[in-house]
Protein backbone atom coordinates (compact mmCIF):
# COMPACT_ATOMS: atom_id res chain seq x y z
CA UNK A 1 0.00 0.00 0.00
CA UNK A 2 1.09 3.66 -1.10
CA UNK A 3 1.33 5.86 1.45
CA UNK A 4 3.45 8.87 0.50
CA UNK A 5 5.19 10.55 -2.51
CA UNK A 6 6.27 8.49 -5.55
CA UNK A 7 9.22 9.75 -5.60
CA UNK A 8 11.28 9.42 -2.21
CA UNK A 9 13.76 12.87 -3.05
CA UNK A 10 13.45 15.98 -1.85
CA UNK A 11 10.74 18.22 -3.21
CA UNK A 12 10.77 20.94 -5.91
CA UNK A 13 9.33 23.70 -4.66
CA UNK A 14 11.21 26.64 -6.62
CA UNK A 15 8.23 29.50 -5.74
CA UNK A 16 8.45 28.34 -2.10
CA UNK A 17 12.04 28.61 -1.04
CA UNK A 18 12.60 31.91 -3.06
CA UNK A 19 10.05 32.96 -0.73
CA UNK A 20 11.14 31.56 1.92
CA UNK A 21 14.42 33.29 1.38
CA UNK A 22 12.93 36.22 0.30
CA UNK A 23 11.22 36.68 3.85
CA UNK A 24 14.34 35.57 5.76
CA UNK A 25 16.12 38.27 4.26
CA UNK A 26 13.38 40.85 4.96
CA UNK A 27 12.81 39.88 8.40
CA UNK A 28 15.88 38.76 9.68
CA UNK A 29 18.78 39.57 12.27
CA UNK A 30 17.61 43.27 12.42
CA UNK A 31 14.54 42.83 12.91
CA UNK A 32 11.20 43.73 10.80
CA UNK A 33 11.50 45.68 7.57
CA UNK A 34 14.94 47.24 8.62
CA UNK A 35 16.21 48.69 6.19
CA UNK A 36 19.83 48.23 6.01
CA UNK A 37 22.90 48.70 3.41
CA UNK A 38 25.33 46.46 1.97
CA UNK A 39 28.73 46.58 -0.33
CA UNK A 40 27.82 44.25 -3.32
CA UNK A 41 28.88 43.28 -6.79
CA UNK A 42 26.66 43.58 -9.89
CA UNK A 43 25.11 40.30 -8.95
CA UNK A 44 23.94 41.52 -5.43
CA UNK A 45 27.02 39.17 -3.34
CA UNK A 46 28.34 41.65 -0.43
CA UNK A 47 31.69 42.20 -1.02
CA UNK A 48 34.20 44.13 1.66
CA UNK A 49 32.95 47.19 2.25
CA UNK A 50 36.56 48.82 0.60
CA UNK A 51 35.17 48.38 -2.57
CA UNK A 52 31.68 51.32 -1.91
CA UNK A 53 34.19 53.68 -1.01
CA UNK A 54 33.76 56.58 -3.47
CA UNK A 55 37.43 56.89 -3.77
CA UNK A 56 38.10 53.31 -4.99
CA UNK A 57 39.54 52.82 -8.25
CA UNK A 58 41.05 49.32 -7.94
CA UNK A 59 40.00 46.17 -10.18
CA UNK A 60 36.39 46.14 -11.28
CA UNK A 61 35.53 50.60 -10.42
CA UNK A 62 32.31 50.96 -11.07
CA UNK A 63 30.37 47.70 -10.94
CA UNK A 64 30.55 47.77 -7.21
CA UNK A 65 27.11 49.37 -5.23
CA UNK A 66 25.53 50.29 -2.05
CA UNK A 67 22.56 48.02 -1.88
CA UNK A 68 19.59 48.61 0.29
CA UNK A 69 16.62 46.85 1.57
CA UNK A 70 15.18 44.61 4.35
CA UNK A 71 18.23 41.91 4.40
CA UNK A 72 19.00 41.81 8.00
CA UNK A 73 22.27 43.07 9.63
CA UNK A 74 25.16 40.57 10.41
CA UNK A 75 25.02 38.79 6.30
CA UNK A 76 28.57 37.98 5.41
CA UNK A 77 30.61 38.42 2.64
CA UNK A 78 29.88 36.44 -0.02
CA UNK A 79 25.75 36.31 1.02
CA UNK A 80 24.17 36.85 -2.03
CA UNK A 81 21.33 39.00 -1.63
CA UNK A 82 17.61 38.77 -2.73
CA UNK A 83 16.65 40.70 -5.91
CA UNK A 84 14.42 43.59 -5.55
CA UNK A 85 16.47 45.84 -3.00
CA UNK A 86 17.66 49.55 -4.20
CA UNK A 87 20.94 49.98 -5.75
CA UNK A 88 23.64 53.64 -5.33
CA UNK A 89 26.43 53.72 -6.91
CA UNK A 90 28.51 54.94 -4.21
CA UNK A 91 29.70 57.94 -5.92
CA UNK A 92 26.14 59.36 -5.83
CA UNK A 93 26.42 61.56 -2.90
CA UNK A 94 22.77 62.96 -3.06
CA UNK A 95 20.65 59.51 -3.60
CA UNK A 96 23.22 58.23 -0.91
CA UNK A 97 22.07 61.08 1.10
CA UNK A 98 18.54 60.51 0.30
CA UNK A 99 18.92 56.98 1.68
CA UNK A 100 20.12 58.29 4.67
CA UNK A 101 23.30 57.03 4.69
CA UNK A 102 26.85 59.30 4.62
CA UNK A 103 27.50 61.25 1.77
CA UNK A 104 30.50 60.05 0.95
CA UNK A 105 32.91 57.19 2.41
CA UNK A 106 32.68 53.79 3.30
CA UNK A 107 29.39 52.43 4.70
CA UNK A 108 29.94 49.12 7.25
CA UNK A 109 28.17 45.78 5.79
CA UNK A 110 25.02 46.29 7.54
CA UNK A 111 24.32 49.54 8.47
CA UNK A 112 21.31 50.59 9.30
CA UNK A 113 19.38 53.41 6.83
CA UNK A 114 17.11 56.03 7.87
CA UNK A 115 13.35 55.42 7.28
CA UNK A 116 11.73 56.69 4.37
CA UNK A 117 12.90 55.14 1.58
CA UNK A 118 10.44 52.21 1.88
CA UNK A 119 8.70 52.69 -1.40
CA UNK A 120 11.59 52.30 -3.39
CA UNK A 121 12.75 48.76 -1.79
CA UNK A 122 11.08 45.70 -3.77
CA UNK A 123 7.41 45.08 -3.69
CA UNK A 124 4.97 43.13 -1.50
CA UNK A 125 6.17 39.90 -3.69
CA UNK A 126 9.57 40.11 -1.89
CA UNK A 127 8.68 40.38 1.84
CA UNK A 128 6.69 38.99 4.17
CA UNK A 129 3.25 40.02 4.69
CA UNK A 130 3.04 43.26 6.76
CA UNK A 131 6.66 42.96 8.45
CA UNK B 1 1.68 4.76 18.36
CA UNK B 2 4.41 6.04 19.95
CA UNK B 3 6.59 9.37 21.08
CA UNK B 4 10.22 9.05 20.16
CA UNK B 5 12.02 10.89 22.34
CA UNK B 6 15.44 11.29 21.25
CA UNK B 7 15.54 10.61 17.20
CA UNK B 8 18.36 12.32 15.14
CA UNK B 9 19.16 16.06 15.84
CA UNK B 10 20.22 17.19 12.18
CA UNK B 11 23.24 19.92 12.76
CA UNK B 12 21.73 23.32 11.41
CA UNK B 13 18.37 22.01 11.35
CA UNK B 14 17.09 25.13 12.53
CA UNK B 15 18.25 27.19 9.22
CA UNK B 16 17.45 24.50 6.83
CA UNK B 17 13.81 24.31 7.97
CA UNK B 18 13.45 28.23 7.69
CA UNK B 19 14.89 27.96 4.63
CA UNK B 20 12.92 25.02 2.96
CA UNK B 21 9.69 27.04 3.67
CA UNK B 22 9.13 27.23 7.87
CA UNK B 23 9.94 30.91 8.02
CA UNK B 24 7.00 30.63 10.80
CA UNK B 25 9.40 27.95 12.87
CA UNK B 26 9.81 31.16 15.89
CA UNK B 27 7.17 31.26 18.14
CA UNK B 28 6.96 34.35 19.86
CA UNK B 29 5.33 33.46 23.59
CA UNK B 30 3.49 36.20 25.09
CA UNK B 31 5.82 36.68 27.80
CA UNK B 32 8.57 37.58 25.50
CA UNK B 33 10.64 34.40 24.74
CA UNK B 34 11.08 33.09 21.39
CA UNK B 35 10.67 29.56 20.73
CA UNK B 36 10.98 26.70 18.27
CA UNK B 37 7.38 25.36 17.00
CA UNK B 38 9.65 22.40 15.12
CA UNK B 39 10.29 19.63 17.23
CA UNK B 40 13.85 18.42 16.13
CA UNK B 41 14.55 15.31 17.54
CA UNK B 42 10.93 14.00 19.20
CA UNK B 43 8.84 12.10 16.60
CA UNK B 44 5.70 10.07 16.69
CA UNK B 45 5.71 6.48 14.78
CA UNK B 46 2.75 4.63 13.70
CA UNK B 47 2.60 0.93 12.54
CA UNK B 48 1.11 0.49 8.78
CA UNK B 49 -1.67 -1.23 10.08
CA UNK B 50 -2.63 1.96 12.13
CA UNK B 51 -2.24 4.14 9.47
CA UNK B 52 -4.22 1.92 7.01
CA UNK B 53 -7.14 2.47 10.09
CA UNK B 54 -6.36 6.25 10.15
CA UNK B 55 -6.63 6.48 6.28
CA UNK B 56 -9.98 4.04 6.34
CA UNK B 57 -11.53 6.22 8.99
CA UNK B 58 -10.59 9.75 7.06
CA UNK B 59 -12.56 8.19 4.22
CA UNK B 60 -15.70 7.27 6.11
CA UNK B 61 -15.62 10.71 7.89
CA UNK B 62 -15.52 12.66 4.31
CA UNK B 63 -18.64 10.40 2.92
CA UNK B 64 -20.33 11.63 6.44
CA UNK B 65 -19.74 15.27 5.70
CA UNK B 66 -20.48 15.16 2.16
CA UNK B 67 -23.72 13.22 3.59
CA UNK B 68 -24.61 16.07 6.24
CA UNK B 69 -24.09 18.64 3.47
CA UNK B 70 -26.84 16.96 1.34
CA UNK B 71 -28.74 17.13 4.91
CA UNK B 72 -28.08 20.58 5.58
CA UNK B 73 -29.39 21.76 1.67
CA UNK B 74 -32.30 19.63 1.43
CA UNK B 75 -33.54 20.31 5.14
CA UNK B 76 -32.53 24.00 4.98
CA UNK B 77 -30.50 24.17 8.07
CA UNK B 78 -28.40 27.20 7.07
CA UNK B 79 -29.94 29.16 9.82
CA UNK B 80 -28.97 26.64 12.52
CA UNK B 81 -25.58 26.80 10.72
CA UNK B 82 -25.56 30.38 10.87
CA UNK B 83 -25.11 30.87 7.12
CA UNK B 84 -26.02 34.57 5.55
CA UNK B 85 -29.16 34.29 3.55
CA UNK B 86 -27.14 36.00 0.92
CA UNK B 87 -24.60 33.10 0.88
CA UNK B 88 -26.77 30.63 0.34
CA UNK B 89 -27.50 30.38 -3.23
CA UNK B 90 -24.07 29.87 -3.85
CA UNK B 91 -23.37 27.30 -1.58
CA UNK B 92 -25.81 25.56 -3.15
CA UNK B 93 -25.37 25.84 -6.67
CA UNK B 94 -21.22 25.13 -5.50
CA UNK B 95 -22.61 22.08 -3.92
CA UNK B 96 -24.00 21.04 -7.22
CA UNK B 97 -21.48 21.85 -9.72
CA UNK B 98 -18.76 20.75 -7.32
CA UNK B 99 -16.28 23.50 -8.82
CA UNK B 100 -12.61 23.52 -7.64
CA UNK B 101 -11.77 22.04 -4.51
CA UNK B 102 -8.17 20.99 -3.38
CA UNK B 103 -7.79 20.39 0.62
CA UNK B 104 -9.22 20.14 3.92
CA UNK B 105 -8.14 18.67 7.05
CA UNK B 106 -9.20 16.52 9.66
CA UNK B 107 -8.20 17.20 13.52
CA UNK B 108 -7.91 13.61 15.39
CA UNK B 109 -7.96 12.40 18.63
CA UNK B 110 -6.11 9.12 18.35
CA UNK B 111 -3.92 7.11 21.04
CA UNK B 112 -3.48 3.74 18.78
CA UNK B 113 -5.59 1.69 20.59
CA UNK B 114 -9.16 3.11 20.04
CA UNK B 115 -11.05 4.41 17.09
CA UNK B 116 -9.88 8.23 15.82
CA UNK B 117 -12.47 10.67 16.77
CA UNK B 118 -13.24 13.53 14.80
CA UNK B 119 -12.74 16.75 16.46
CA UNK B 120 -13.43 19.26 13.93
CA UNK B 121 -12.93 20.10 10.32
CA UNK B 122 -10.63 22.28 9.04
CA UNK B 123 -12.30 22.59 5.27
CA UNK B 124 -12.40 26.39 4.41
CA UNK B 125 -8.57 27.53 5.00
CA UNK B 126 -6.82 24.96 6.82
CA UNK B 127 -2.97 25.80 6.98
CA UNK B 128 -0.03 23.62 8.46
CA UNK B 129 0.36 22.47 5.38
CA UNK B 130 3.81 23.68 4.66
CA UNK B 131 5.16 21.66 8.09
CA UNK B 132 3.25 18.72 6.83
CA UNK B 133 3.75 18.49 3.16
CA UNK B 134 7.90 20.10 2.77
CA UNK B 135 9.34 20.00 6.23
CA UNK B 136 8.49 16.29 7.65
CA UNK B 137 9.23 15.20 4.09
CA UNK B 138 12.68 16.68 4.07
CA UNK B 139 13.22 15.69 8.11
CA UNK B 140 12.19 11.79 7.01
CA UNK B 141 14.71 11.84 3.90
CA UNK B 142 17.23 13.26 5.71
CA UNK B 143 17.49 11.57 8.54
CA UNK B 144 16.26 8.12 7.34
CA UNK B 145 13.93 7.10 10.26
CA UNK B 146 10.89 5.09 9.59
CA UNK B 147 10.17 2.90 6.56
CA UNK B 148 7.95 5.24 5.24
CA UNK B 149 5.51 8.33 5.93
CA UNK B 150 2.34 9.07 5.84
CA UNK B 151 2.57 12.32 3.15
CA UNK B 152 1.24 11.67 -0.39
CA UNK B 153 0.80 15.36 -0.39
CA UNK B 154 3.04 17.20 -3.00
CA UNK B 155 1.56 14.25 -5.31
CA UNK B 156 -1.60 14.42 -4.53
CA UNK B 157 -1.48 18.24 -4.81
CA UNK B 158 -0.28 18.33 -7.76
CA UNK B 159 -2.75 15.97 -9.22
CA UNK B 160 -5.65 17.35 -7.80
CA UNK B 161 -4.94 20.95 -9.62
CA UNK B 162 -4.49 19.07 -12.87
CA UNK B 163 -7.71 17.28 -12.44
CA UNK B 164 -9.92 20.14 -11.20
CA UNK B 165 -8.34 23.04 -13.50
CA UNK B 166 -8.86 20.58 -16.67
CA UNK B 167 -12.40 20.26 -15.48
CA UNK B 168 -12.71 23.63 -15.61
CA UNK B 169 -10.80 24.33 -18.41
CA UNK B 170 -13.10 21.95 -20.44
CA UNK B 171 -16.35 23.43 -18.63
CA UNK B 172 -15.65 27.18 -20.13
CA UNK B 173 -13.53 26.68 -23.15
CA UNK B 174 -10.42 28.94 -21.19
CA UNK B 175 -7.49 27.86 -19.95
CA UNK B 176 -7.31 29.37 -16.15
CA UNK B 177 -4.25 31.14 -14.53
CA UNK B 178 -4.31 30.25 -10.85
CA UNK B 179 -3.96 33.08 -8.53
CA UNK B 180 -3.58 32.56 -5.13
CA UNK B 181 -4.08 34.98 -2.33
CA UNK B 182 -3.63 35.34 0.84
CA UNK B 183 -3.82 38.56 3.35
CA UNK B 184 -1.23 40.85 4.76
CA UNK B 185 -2.76 41.15 7.89
CA UNK B 186 -1.29 37.49 8.40
CA UNK B 187 2.66 38.74 9.37
CA UNK B 188 3.81 35.52 10.59
CA UNK B 189 4.80 34.38 7.00
CA UNK B 190 2.86 31.28 7.35
CA UNK B 191 -0.20 31.88 4.94
CA UNK B 192 2.43 33.50 2.47
CA UNK B 193 4.77 30.05 2.79
CA UNK B 194 1.09 28.18 2.57
CA UNK B 195 0.32 30.04 -1.03
CA UNK B 196 3.80 29.64 -2.07
CA UNK B 197 3.98 25.93 -1.55
CA UNK B 198 0.70 25.72 -3.30
CA UNK B 199 1.70 28.05 -5.98
CA UNK B 200 4.43 25.34 -6.39
CA UNK B 201 1.62 22.16 -7.04
CA UNK B 202 -0.43 24.73 -9.58
CA UNK B 203 3.13 24.94 -11.84
CA UNK B 204 4.34 21.67 -11.59
CA UNK B 205 0.26 20.66 -12.71
CA UNK B 206 1.16 23.03 -15.44
CA UNK B 207 -0.64 25.92 -15.30
CA UNK B 208 -0.22 29.59 -14.75
CA UNK B 209 0.24 30.96 -10.75
CA UNK B 210 0.19 34.17 -9.85
CA UNK B 211 0.68 35.42 -6.34
CA UNK B 212 -1.87 37.80 -5.13
CA UNK B 213 -2.87 39.53 -1.97
CA UNK B 214 -6.24 39.90 -0.83
CA UNK B 215 -6.45 43.49 0.10
CA UNK B 216 -5.22 44.24 -3.38
CA UNK B 217 -7.66 42.79 -5.46
CA UNK B 218 -9.74 44.78 -7.81
CA UNK B 219 -13.62 44.85 -8.36
CA UNK B 220 -14.32 46.54 -11.61
CA UNK B 221 -16.94 49.13 -11.03
CA UNK B 222 -18.25 48.72 -14.46
CA UNK B 223 -18.13 44.93 -15.08
CA UNK B 224 -18.57 43.90 -11.81
CA UNK B 225 -15.58 41.84 -12.03
CA UNK B 226 -12.49 40.80 -10.21
CA UNK B 227 -8.72 41.67 -11.11
CA UNK B 228 -5.74 41.48 -10.20
CA UNK B 229 -3.62 45.17 -9.97
CA UNK B 230 -2.28 44.50 -13.41
CA UNK B 231 -5.52 44.44 -14.95
CA UNK B 232 -6.09 40.08 -15.24
CA UNK B 233 -9.22 38.70 -14.59
CA UNK B 234 -9.01 36.35 -11.85
CA UNK B 235 -10.25 33.50 -13.45
CA UNK B 236 -9.49 30.84 -10.69
CA UNK B 237 -8.84 32.18 -7.23
CA UNK B 238 -7.24 30.31 -3.93
CA UNK B 239 -8.07 31.79 -1.02
CA UNK B 240 -5.99 31.62 1.86
CA UNK B 241 -9.26 33.85 3.88
CA UNK B 242 -12.21 32.34 5.05
CA UNK B 243 -15.44 32.54 3.22
CA UNK B 244 -17.28 33.89 6.75
CA UNK B 245 -14.47 36.88 6.45
CA UNK B 246 -15.38 37.18 2.96
CA UNK B 247 -18.71 37.60 2.86
CA UNK B 248 -18.76 40.03 5.84
CA UNK B 249 -16.52 42.18 3.58
CA UNK B 250 -17.74 45.17 1.64
CA UNK B 251 -16.62 43.39 -1.23
CA UNK B 252 -18.86 40.13 -0.39
CA UNK B 253 -21.84 40.79 -1.81
CA UNK B 254 -19.78 41.73 -5.48
CA UNK B 255 -17.88 38.03 -5.09
CA UNK B 256 -21.11 36.42 -4.74
CA UNK B 257 -23.02 38.19 -7.68
CA UNK B 258 -19.98 37.80 -9.76
CA UNK B 259 -19.32 34.42 -9.25
CA UNK B 260 -23.17 33.16 -9.69
CA UNK B 261 -22.43 34.93 -13.29
CA UNK B 262 -21.14 32.73 -16.23
CA UNK B 263 -17.25 33.66 -16.57
CA UNK B 264 -17.23 34.83 -12.76
CA UNK B 265 -14.29 33.98 -10.64
CA UNK B 266 -14.28 30.68 -9.39
CA UNK B 267 -13.04 30.65 -5.42
CA UNK B 268 -11.43 28.03 -4.07
CA UNK B 269 -12.07 26.63 -1.81
CA UNK B 270 -15.85 26.43 -2.92
CA UNK B 271 -18.47 29.05 -0.73
CA UNK B 272 -19.92 24.90 0.48
CA UNK B 273 -16.94 24.57 2.59
CA UNK B 274 -18.74 26.97 4.98
CA UNK B 275 -21.03 23.81 5.71
CA UNK B 276 -18.33 21.93 6.79
CA UNK B 277 -15.71 24.28 8.60
CA UNK B 278 -18.30 25.52 10.68
CA UNK B 279 -18.32 23.44 14.24
CA UNK B 280 -22.74 22.82 13.46
CA UNK B 281 -21.29 20.24 11.32
CA UNK B 282 -20.33 18.39 14.42
CA UNK B 283 -23.89 18.14 16.37
CA UNK B 284 -24.93 17.45 12.81
CA UNK B 285 -22.70 14.55 11.96
CA UNK B 286 -23.63 12.99 15.59
CA UNK B 287 -27.52 13.54 14.69
CA UNK B 288 -27.09 11.40 11.68
CA UNK B 289 -24.26 9.09 12.35
CA UNK B 290 -24.27 8.86 16.24
CA UNK B 291 -25.71 5.24 16.66
CA UNK B 292 -24.53 4.11 13.83
CA UNK B 293 -22.14 1.05 14.35
CA UNK B 294 -19.72 1.22 12.12
CA UNK B 295 -19.60 5.24 11.19
CA UNK B 296 -20.36 6.44 15.46
CA UNK B 297 -17.30 5.47 16.32
CA UNK B 298 -15.42 7.86 14.17
CA UNK B 299 -17.52 10.78 16.61
CA UNK B 300 -17.67 12.28 19.51
CA UNK B 301 -21.09 12.98 20.87
CA UNK B 302 -22.08 16.21 20.18
CA UNK B 303 -25.13 19.12 20.16
CA UNK B 304 -25.99 22.52 19.61
CA UNK B 305 -25.18 24.32 23.04
CA UNK B 306 -29.74 24.82 23.22
CA UNK B 307 -29.67 21.14 22.89
CA UNK B 308 -27.61 20.08 25.39
CA UNK B 309 -28.35 17.06 27.35
CA UNK B 310 -29.25 18.45 30.54
CA UNK B 311 -27.25 16.14 32.09
CA UNK B 312 -23.63 16.88 30.33
CA UNK B 313 -21.87 18.09 33.11
CA UNK B 314 -18.01 17.55 31.32
CA UNK B 315 -17.70 18.78 27.46
CA UNK B 316 -15.62 21.21 25.17
CA UNK B 317 -17.51 24.40 24.15
CA UNK B 318 -16.71 25.39 20.88
CA UNK B 319 -17.78 28.76 18.61
CA UNK B 320 -19.25 27.77 15.54
CA UNK B 321 -17.09 29.99 13.94
CA UNK B 322 -14.09 30.03 16.37
CA UNK B 323 -10.44 29.56 15.13
CA UNK B 324 -7.17 28.04 16.70
CA UNK B 325 -8.51 27.21 19.31
CA UNK B 326 -10.10 30.95 20.32
CA UNK B 327 -13.43 31.12 22.68
CA UNK B 328 -12.62 26.89 23.29
CA UNK B 329 -13.75 26.17 26.60
CA UNK B 330 -13.18 22.92 28.97
CA UNK B 331 -16.23 22.70 31.34
CA UNK B 332 -15.82 19.94 33.86
CA UNK B 333 -18.38 19.05 36.57
CA UNK B 334 -20.75 22.19 34.87
CA UNK B 335 -17.75 24.72 35.31
CA UNK B 336 -15.70 26.34 33.25
CA UNK B 337 -11.99 24.99 33.95
CA UNK B 338 -10.03 26.50 31.00
CA UNK B 339 -11.18 28.89 28.63
CA UNK B 340 -9.19 30.39 25.77
CA UNK B 341 -9.52 34.35 24.73
CA UNK B 342 -11.02 35.48 21.50
CA UNK B 343 -13.44 36.91 19.65
CA UNK B 344 -16.00 34.45 18.92
CA UNK B 345 -19.25 33.15 19.92
CA UNK B 346 -21.74 36.01 19.57
CA UNK B 347 -22.74 33.48 16.24
CA UNK B 348 -23.56 30.82 18.99
CA UNK B 349 -21.58 27.72 20.01
CA UNK B 350 -21.79 23.27 20.08
CA UNK B 351 -20.89 21.17 22.92
CA UNK B 352 -18.94 18.03 22.22
CA UNK B 353 -18.21 15.59 24.80
CA UNK B 354 -15.05 15.83 26.93
CA UNK B 355 -12.51 12.90 25.57
CA UNK B 356 -9.22 14.23 26.91
CA UNK B 357 -6.26 14.44 24.52
CA UNK B 358 -3.92 11.55 25.42
CA UNK B 359 -0.92 11.93 27.09
CA UNK B 360 2.50 10.89 25.83
CA UNK B 361 4.34 12.02 28.67
CA UNK B 362 8.30 12.53 28.14
CA UNK B 363 10.95 13.68 30.12
CA UNK B 364 9.72 17.09 29.86
CA UNK B 365 6.73 16.68 30.39
CA UNK B 366 2.68 15.77 29.27
CA UNK B 367 2.41 15.55 25.30
CA UNK B 368 -0.85 15.98 23.82
CA UNK B 369 -0.98 15.54 20.20
CA UNK B 370 -3.82 16.11 17.62
CA UNK B 371 -3.60 14.46 14.47
CA UNK B 372 -4.06 16.38 11.36
CA UNK B 373 -5.35 14.15 9.09
CA UNK B 374 -5.14 15.89 5.54
CA UNK B 375 -7.95 15.25 2.65
CA UNK B 376 -6.90 16.55 -1.11
CA UNK B 377 -9.26 16.00 -3.85
CA UNK B 378 -11.35 14.07 -1.39
CA UNK B 379 -9.08 11.22 -0.57
CA UNK B 380 -6.61 11.07 2.25
CA UNK B 381 -3.25 12.02 1.17
CA UNK B 382 -1.27 12.53 4.68
CA UNK B 383 -0.56 13.23 8.51
CA UNK B 384 0.57 16.33 10.16
CA UNK B 385 0.85 16.50 14.11
CA UNK B 386 0.70 19.40 16.62
CA UNK B 387 1.20 18.68 20.12
CA UNK B 388 0.53 20.66 23.07
CA UNK B 389 1.19 20.64 27.03
CA UNK B 390 -2.07 21.37 27.84
CA UNK B 391 -5.58 20.05 26.20
CA UNK B 392 -6.44 22.51 23.73
CA UNK B 393 -3.98 22.85 20.90
CA UNK B 394 -4.15 26.29 20.19
CA UNK B 395 -1.68 28.64 18.49
CA UNK B 396 1.50 28.13 20.50
CA UNK B 397 1.71 24.03 19.95
CA UNK B 398 4.48 22.32 18.35
CA UNK B 399 5.09 20.56 14.94
CA UNK B 400 5.98 16.92 15.94
CA UNK B 401 6.86 14.67 12.19
CA UNK B 402 5.81 10.96 12.15
CA UNK B 403 7.06 8.18 10.63
CA UNK B 404 6.33 4.37 9.63
CA UNK B 405 7.82 1.20 11.11
CA UNK B 406 10.38 2.82 12.44
CA UNK B 407 13.19 0.49 14.16
CA UNK B 408 15.79 2.03 16.50
CA UNK B 409 19.52 1.99 14.90
CA UNK B 410 20.92 -0.74 17.31
CA UNK B 411 18.36 -2.94 15.76
CA UNK B 412 19.62 -2.39 12.25
CA UNK B 413 17.46 -0.95 9.59
CA UNK B 414 14.61 -2.37 8.26
CA UNK B 415 15.40 -3.49 4.62
CA UNK B 416 13.67 -2.05 1.64
CA UNK B 417 13.36 0.90 3.53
Amino acid sequence: MTVSNRIRAALTTTVLTTAATGFMAGCGVGGEDEQVAYCTDENGKIVDDSYCDEGYRGPGAGFFFLYLGGFGRGRPIGTVLPSGGTRIHPSDTAARQRAGLPGTGRVSGGTRVAGGIGGGIGNRAGHGAGS
Amino acid sequence: MRRIESGVVRPGWEAEIEASGLVYNKTHLPGGQVRSYWREGPFYDFSMAEVQRLEGAVSQLFEMCVAAGDHVIDNDLFDRLHIPPMARPQVRSTWESEPPSIYARFDLRYDGDGPPKLLEFNADTPTGLVESAVTQWNWHLFTGQGSDQWNALHDTLVAAWQRNLLRWERRTGVRPRVHLAWTSEETSGEDRMTVAYLMDTVVQAGYEAVELIVEDIVLDDGDGRFYDQQGRHLDVVFKLYPWEWLIEDEFGPAVLADAARPGGTTWVEPAYKMLWSTKALLPILWQLFGTDPALGQFLLPAYFADEMPSSWRDYVRKPLWGREGANVAIVRDGAVATELPGRYGTEGFVVQEFAPLPDFAGADGPHHPVLGAWVVDGEPAGLGIRESDGLITDNLSYFVPHTIDYTPPRAGRAPGS
